[in-house]
């Protein structure tokens, strides 16, 4: 990006430009501000449907309606033609359970009930702790394999766009990356996956807190083989280095 | 989340402008969320085709248009009147096409050649140094380029864009697509540089 070159927001507006107006001059001999043009047309007006596109499916499954979302995680998208209703899942748990509830059912029930008080009581008076964090399983032969060690967070620019570039040393064996992200009472308040990379970058949005406050969150990197997290970082502070 | 609540009827015929004018002057308003997602589910079948340009996979297009409306739902506060709303939504699906996109080029793109690669690890010093040698190929391509090579070559390389997605968006109707644009774009580039070097 170069000095005067415009926005996104200042490209959709190219149209109402005079004549004379400087930024159409600009427009006219610049290649960053042409292409960006470009995209946005192609963005809001599709001259065509890509061959293995299905904007007709997109419409059905795309969730828009937001309101009674929970505060963290991504939604999973509206169901796929074909397949069961959630209602009808819940009716049928619903129906199940009132069926449990029937008095000839009831001495059996208590009887399970406190059977698994019994049993499982005392293991999880035993290990309290463990159930608040992953466990990792061995990671190998040498001590350090289990701790993948941090770089600073980064700040960036994006169209217009603050970021924040996450990035850790790779660590052998590790399949996949999973950062965590957790506000100053050490709860989790987002996670997002980076697959095999160790680079992650973070747009102004992508977390559920104002940008100005990411400075107060921690993040903390688990690497997983399989289904197993085998190695973690240290819980490190995302607060960005003074320039 | 509220899966099959369709959007209030008085909303669904609702020009853009007035949906725009809700969400600005009632922020945070359940009537500002709600024109919110009347005006995002108009373009669900927009950002779907832009995020499949780039994944040219229906699923994973799928799972990225989600992402797209999610960000855009939870950024309604930074929305502003003096932007279409299009662009804003655009914006937002841009960086998310990046953002998924920024992984060792070695990983996605068969045509580059391995040679001329940085290390696929990267890291920030070296994304700085990218950002500067963005700069440097925008002035070798406007000199070297005519207009067209000039807009493939910046849709491949900074919006990372797939060739026949570039086709589509240039327009191509030759057989070859982008392809030979791009192809050719490169040569002159090579050429370019070899002067400049035998010259210094």
């Amino acid at each position: 990006m170069r000095k005067g070159c415009l926005s996104i927001e200042e490209l959709a507006a190219a149209a109402s430009w005079a004549p004379g107006d400087p930024r159409r001059r600009h427009l006219d001999g610049c290649t960053r501000c042409q292409s960006l043009l470009l995209c946005l047309d192609g963005f809001l007006s599709p001259a065509d449907t890509p061959p293995g596109s299905d904007p007709v499916a997109a419409r059905d499954c795309l969730v828009t309606d937001f309101r009674d979302e929970k505060p963290i995680g991504i939604p999973t998208r509206r169901h796929m033609p074909g397949t069961p209703q959630r209602d009808g899942k819940r009716g049928h748990a619903r129906g199940l359970l009132l069926s449990l509830l029937r008095p000839a059912w009831r001495p059996i029930l208590a009887l399970a009930v406190l059977l698994v008080v019994v049993i499982e009581l005392p293991r999880m008076l035993e290990r309290p702790a463990e159930r608040a964090r992953i466990v990792l399983r061995d990671g190998g032969d040498q001590p350090d394999a289990r701790t993948i060690r941090t770089r600073p967070p980064f700040s960036g620019d994006e169209a217009g766009s603050s970021t924040v570039i996450l990035s850790w040393h790779p660590v052998a064996g590790i399949e996949s990356y999973r950062v965590a992200f957790f506000n100053t009472d050490f709860q989790e308040i987002a996670w997002r996956q980076a697959g095999a990379d160790t680079v992650m970058t973070l747009l102004h949005f992508d977390l559920p807190v104002p940008f100005e406050q990411w400075g107060h969150l921690f993040w903390q990197v688990t690497g997983w083989r399989g289904q197993d997290p085998v190695a973690q970082s240290n819980m490190t502070t995302l607060d960005l280095p003074e320039e | 989340m509220n899966e099959g609540s369709p959007p209030a009827a008085e909303d669904r015929d609702r020009p853009e402008r007035d949906l725009i004018h809700v969400i600005v002057t009632r922020s945070g308003s359940d009537d500002a969320e709600r024109a919110c997602s009347t005006l995002l589910g108009r373009y669900r079948e927009r950002v779907y085709l832009w995020c499949y340009r780039y994944t040219q996979n229906h699923d994973r297009a799928l799972d990225l248009a989600q992402e797209v409306l999610l960000n855009a739902y939870r950024s309604l506060g930074t929305y502003e009147d003096r932007s279409r709303f299009g662009a804003w939504l655009f914006t937002i699906a841009r960086n998310r096409c990046l953002s998924d996109l920024r992984r060792p080029a070695l990983l996605i793109d068969d045509e580059v050649d391995p040679n001329g690669l940085p290390n696929p690890q990267g890291n920030p010093h070296q994304m700085l140094v990218e950002k500067k040698s963005e700069a440097e190929l925008l002035d070798l391509i406007e000199e070297h380029l005519d207009p067209l090579e000039r807009r493939a070559l910046w849709l491949r390389c900074i919006e990372r864009m797939p060739v026949d997605a570039i086709t589509s968006l240039l327009m191509i109707e030759e057989a070859s697509g982008a392809r030979a644009l791009l192809q050719r774009a490169r040569r002159k580039l090579r050429a370019a540089l070899q002067r400049e070097g035998d010259g210094a």
